[in-house]
């Protein structure tokens, strides 16, 4: 078990690259921090399960539907051993933060207060979104000092690369396919480009200390661009379009540069005000309370063994 | 498979489309059962199931796509049981089918498995790897509801409903008799059916439970008459295909 003697001392711990585990005596604001971290996380897996659920039955072909569903069941087996690391950290039970999840007491990503309209946008959560999600993952990865999440990282990120592939797998059967297929993957694209870019969040704050304390290891403002420099050729390429009237392509450096984001809406979304938040967590609701007899049946089960 | 074996045929047809409708059923459960780890089993189990249809599909005719025939088949070739085909929206109703459903295949999978058809029971093996996972996890889980009292009211209910239907996933379309010559079956479906019930009654037995097995209406599944939920069921199958079918998706 490590302790430090003071804050300083915890910072220059971290800065060196070390390692906090469970059983050390982290600063409380540490320890608050990761686990806040990790509940959003964890609960942006479930939601994220969620959103995806709704096309799975309707996924077409037998190969669609056993990938949509592996895929599906890889997030909510995320959060699962995501909401279990939280636990550990003494902050709230696995029961607590489902229960403040689904009051909207706490947060998830912003991309999954959004409705999945279609196929379409199935494949658009699966190629732009998850991709998305990917690179925040890999920075969190990098450096992250809180050794349960950095191991459980890595094991997210292998699954999300199989997610990322069979989205661009996803995306270029579109492409490639019948002028209905076009169509509505274009459509797609418009509703989910934007969100899937504000997913990074607004630039990060100078003395953010997700960054001091190897939390987060990168800047919200470099992963979104290092995005879009990825996402927008590939698009173009693939003959679709990007939603964005002020698009351009600087001429001297030959980055793609995108229209100011207005990050008000993100705002109201992430205070679960999004377009879809309150049927997806009313859904999630009466599902959790109509499965309670079975949760209190399982403890009464285990304490009358 | 030749045109000969027709009874083959039908006989695997209608257990390839139990699998698929079943399958379905379950994937509807993602992300809404009671935990998370239910979430888990009920999307790995309806992997597997799909999985079981797809090699069925795939040893009756292997010169069509899996789609083609798991998909675009007009209602009346269908050859499911009913009991696969309900939606089972309420989770006790989800999980006493899941109990019953996968103790039948046990049963229906090992006289396959011990049957003379090589490529049939090779498919039977390797299914019944899968199903006893199924099983343990339905069975523990069902076992330790069954012994409260709230378990009991609600999954009681729903054991002497679906129960007596299961007796249909025992049937076929087809003389049993042939079956059995031709070395496809190891043992007659009055036999399996018989086994099953046996099983059934012995997971119940402790928990008060008495079914009413003359309670069977003799349901017509495999002779391509579908029950009320299999036109939703269906229809969301082939909702996105639909809408072109010209299209690869």
């Amino acid at each position: 078990m490590k302790r430090w003697e003071s804050l300083e001392d915890f910072e220059a711990f971290i800065v060196d690259g070390g390692i906090v585990e469970p059983s050390d005596e982290m600063p409380d604001v540490y320890r608050l921090a990761v686990f806040k971290f990790i509940e959003l996380h964890a609960n942006s897996e479930y939601m994220g399960g969620l959103t995806e659920r709704d096309w799975i039955p309707k996924a077409p072909g037998l190969h669609r539907k056993l990938t949509a569903l592996a895929k599906t069941q890889d997030e909510i087996g995320h959060a699962h051993l995501l909401y279990m690391i939280a636990a550990d950290l003494g902050v709230k039970t696995r029961d607590e933060m489902m229960e403040d999840l689904l009051a909207g007491t706490t947060n998830f990503h912003n991309v999954f207060h959004y409705r999945v309209h279609s196929w379409g946008d199935q494949v658009a959560v699966a190629y732009l979104v998850d991709a998305a999600a990917l690179a925040s993952q890999q920075a969190v990865f990098k450096n992250c000092s809180y050794g349960p999440y950095k191991r459980i990282l890595r094991r997210i990120i292998a699954e999300e690369g199989f997610h990322m592939r069979n989205g661009e797998e996803l995306l270029l059967t579109m492409a490639s396919g019948t002028d209905i297929q076009r169509t509505m993957m274009q459509d797609s694209i418009n509703r989910w480009w934007l969100p899937a870019i504000q997913l990074f969040g607004p630039d990060s704050r100078l003395d953010d200390p997700l960054l001091r304390w190897n939390i987060k290891s990168e800047r919200n403002e470099v992963l979104r661009d290092r995005y879009i420099q990825k996402f927008v050729p590939q698009l173009l390429n693939a003959g679709f379009q990007v939603p964005d009237s002020g698009l351009y392509q600087d001429g001297e450096t030959g980055r793609w540069c995108i229209s100011d984001i207005d990050w008000e809406p993100l705002k109201a979304t992430m205070r679960n005000g999004g377009p879809d938040s309150k049927r997806r967590l009313i859904d999630a609701q009466a599902a959790w309370k109509d499965a309670s007899w079975v949760r209190d049946a399982l403890d009464e089960a285990v304490v009358s063994q | 498979m030749s045109s000969g074996d027709h009874a083959a045929r039908e006989y695997l047809l209608g257990f390839a489309d139990d699998e698929l409708c079943v399958g379905q059923n379950h994937s509807w459960w993602i992300a809404v059962g009671p935990f998370l780890e239910e979430d888990l089993a009920f999307s790995s189990i309806a992997q597997d199931e799909l999985g079981h249809a797809r090699m069925l599909y795939e040893f009756i005719d292997p010169e069509k796509s899996v789609d083609e025939i798991a998909y675009w088949r007009d209602q009346r070739g269908y050859r499911s049981a009913h009991i696969a085909e309900l939606r089972c929206h309420q989770w006790p109703d989800a999980l006493v089918r899941h109990v019953l459903y996968d103790l039948a295949e046990e049963v229906r999978w090992h006289a396959l498995s011990g049957g003379s058809w090589e490529r049939v029971a090779a498919i039977a093996t390797r299914a019944i790897a899968e199903e006893r996972f199924h099983l343990q996890h339905s069975l523990s889980l069902s076992e330790r509801l069954l012994a409260t009292a709230e378990g009991r009211k609600r999954l009681i209910p729903s054991f002497q409903r679906l129960a007596p239907m299961g007796q249909e996933l025992f049937r076929a379309n087809v003389d049993e008799l042939r079956l059995v010559d031709s070395g496809l079956l190891s043992s007659s479906l009055t036999d399996q059916k018989n086994s099953w019930i046996k099983k059934v009654e012995t997971l119940l037995e402790t928990f008060n439970c008495e079914i009413n097995w003359e309670e069977f209406q003799d349901a017509p599944g495999r002779e391509g008459i579908r029950s009320s939920d299999f036109e939703s069921l269906h229809a969301e199958m082939v909702e996105v295909l639909n809408l072109d079918p010209n299209a690869q998706w």
